[in-house]
């Protein structure tokens, strides 16, 4: 996370070796990206995601769109139909092979470059603001397959400005002017009110309430960032006095 | 004003393969509002938009601009493009000019304005969208991604037209300068009490700047109100796979254990009340 220019697309670009550091260097499973020789190794292993969909599709239908990584895989393609059919019904694309890609919406493009990075059975996958273009209810459903992915064993690496869609996350980064000024756990990190202020990330309005609610002195929790659970401290603070 | 009568729009209307994308739409708006349109994707938004700044022409019923009808023939075609102005979702991708400051006067040099004339309005503009004045000679493929945004935006003000259209204009920005920026629009449609028209997936900032909301789904108008009245259906939103804010699903919460204003959006308000029945229940500190 950190604010436009801050250099987050600029880091993702060196875990698949798109680009290459100027000093330092990155591995990957103990892989130099630097090596040209360790590059096919690279992708394979890593999956990248872009902000917009539309830079990223370039088939005219949904399934050859899916296949294009795995030709170059050299799938035989009995086996490519069946992962297909698999990959487009994690991201609830089923039965839509045929679609012309130019007829899906802004939510199911974004969905189907997932798959098609998730057909190569990468072993991470980096998502660069993959919500960010999205109504709620895509951004839903994506924020579901992301979780799905990492319940079933794939890391993930997401880029986003959402406090909310990082608090998913086990640890959180924080970026400034190409540096890391601060990184843990995202509930740690977002319970302070005062660093979300200084660092001008979008503070969730659960936080806000509970934290304006406190600053009279009535003792309640920050940690409480769904609704419900912040509905609930309040419910609790009425109820002290009963 | 605008005023949309029973308007339908159906993409290749006279073929066989006709999709039906607006359904009935009717709607006033007064000079000096701002409307917020929201609904999922392909629920027919960008469609009302291309509509009213006359990019498509309506397969049935009419659009009227001050009394006078949008497309009537293609006569009037240059008038509405400079009264109806629209920034499309991204628009920084459509920066072409050589400078920024070529950039935000290519409107007005179409409409044919003198040149010394011009350079007030790139100067005033760019005062709104805080723009620095050394900005001006660089050219807008160097900038980063939010001062491309604010270059954009500022050259549609630039054309100061009676109706300004924005699709999504903070998407993809960070927080602070989603605030500048929409407190910079907020601020022209205050000097230019022009009609402001914002699509937006973000409810927050719908629920804050919007003195009337438009939800379509599928085409057809679902609700046309004012903020409080249409996140009050939050049944119907949801239904809709569409947001309500926070701070109002917070209170309706609440509201299930105590009673409490349910119409309350904003943290601010939220503490308030929350306050106030703390104090007459006479909680501890």
């Amino acid at each position: 996370m950190g604010p436009n220019g801050c250099g987050k697309s600029t880091l993702a670009k060196h875990v698949n070796g798109i680009l290459v550091p100027t000093s330092g260097d990155v591995f990957i499973d103990g892989l130099n990206t630097k090596e040209e020789k360790n590059y096919f190794e690279i992708k394979k292993k890593i999956g990248m995601v872009f902000q917009n969909p539309d830079s990223q599709i370039i088939t005219s239908t949904v399934e050859e769109e899916i296949a294009f990584g795995l030709e170059n895989l050299q799938v035989p393609s009995i086996e490519m139909n069946y992962i297909i059919k698999n990959v487009l019904n994690l991201v609830e694309l089923n039965g839509m092979e045929k679609t012309p890609t130019h007829c899906l919406s802004g939510g199911q493009k974004q969905r189907l470059s997932i798959a098609s990075v998730l057909a190569m059975k990468p072993e991470m996958i980096v998502l660069d603001e993959p919500t960010s273009m999205l109504d709620p209810g895509g951004r839903k459903k994506v924020i579901k397959i992301i979780e799905n992915l990492h319940v079933k064993g794939t890391s993930v690496l997401l880029i986003t400005h959402s406090v909310e869609e990082s608090l998913k996350s086990q640890r959180v980064v924080i970026m400034d002017n190409g540096q890391i000024v601060s990184q843990g756990n995202p509930k740690e990190i977002f319970s302070s009110v005062d660093f979300i202020k200084s660092n001008n990330f979008n503070i969730p309005e659960s936080t806000d309430i509970l934290y304006r609610i406190k600053k009279h002195g009535y003792e309640v929790s920050l940690k409480a960032f769904e609704s419900k659970k912040c509905a609930d401290e309040i419910i609790k603070l009425l109820e002290n006095n009963i | 004003m605008i005023r949309v009568e029973d308007l339908c729009y159906n993409y290749n209307a006279k073929s066989k393969s006709s999709i039906s994308a607006l359904k009935n739409i009717n709607f006033t708006l007064k000079n000096s509002t701002i409307m917020g349109i929201i609904g999922k994707t392909g629920s027919g938004k960008s469609t009302l938009a291309q509509l009213l700044c006359g990019l498509l022409s309506p397969t049935h019923g009419k659009i009227f601009l001050n009394e006078k009808e949008i497309i009537k023939d293609f006569k009037n075609t240059k008038e509405i493009c400079f009264n109806v102005t629209m920034a499309f979702q991204y628009p920084e991708n459509q920066l072409f000019e050589k400078t920024v400051y070529d950039e935000i006067a290519f409107g007005p040099r179409n409409k044919g304005i003198s040149e010394s004339k011009i350079k007030d309005i790139v100067f005033e503009v760019i005062k709104f969208t805080n723009i620095s004045e050394n900005m001006l000679k660089c050219s807008p493929i160097f900038l980063s991604g939010g001062e491309k945004r604010k270059c954009a935006i500022a050259s549609v003000m630039a054309l100061k037209s009676k109706v300004l259209i924005l699709d999504e204009p903070t998407a993809g920005l960070d927080c602070k300068s989603k605030s500048q920026l929409m407190n910079s629009i907020f601020e022209y449609h205050r000097k230019e009490k022009n009609i402001l028209i914002i699509i937006s997936h973000n409810m927050e900032e719908t629920a804050r700047i919007c003195d009337k909301v438009l939800v379509l789904d599928e085409g057809i108008q679902l609700m046309f109100d004012s903020p409080v009245k249409v996140f009050k259906n939050y049944q119907k939103l949801e239904k809709l796979n569409l947001d309500v804010p926070q701070t109002s699903q917070i209170m309706r919460y609440i509201n299930n254990e105590y009673p409490i204003n349910t119409d309350i959006m904003f943290p601010k308000e939220a503490e308030e009340e929350i306050l106030k029945i703390l104090n007459s229940k006479g909680v501890e500190r």
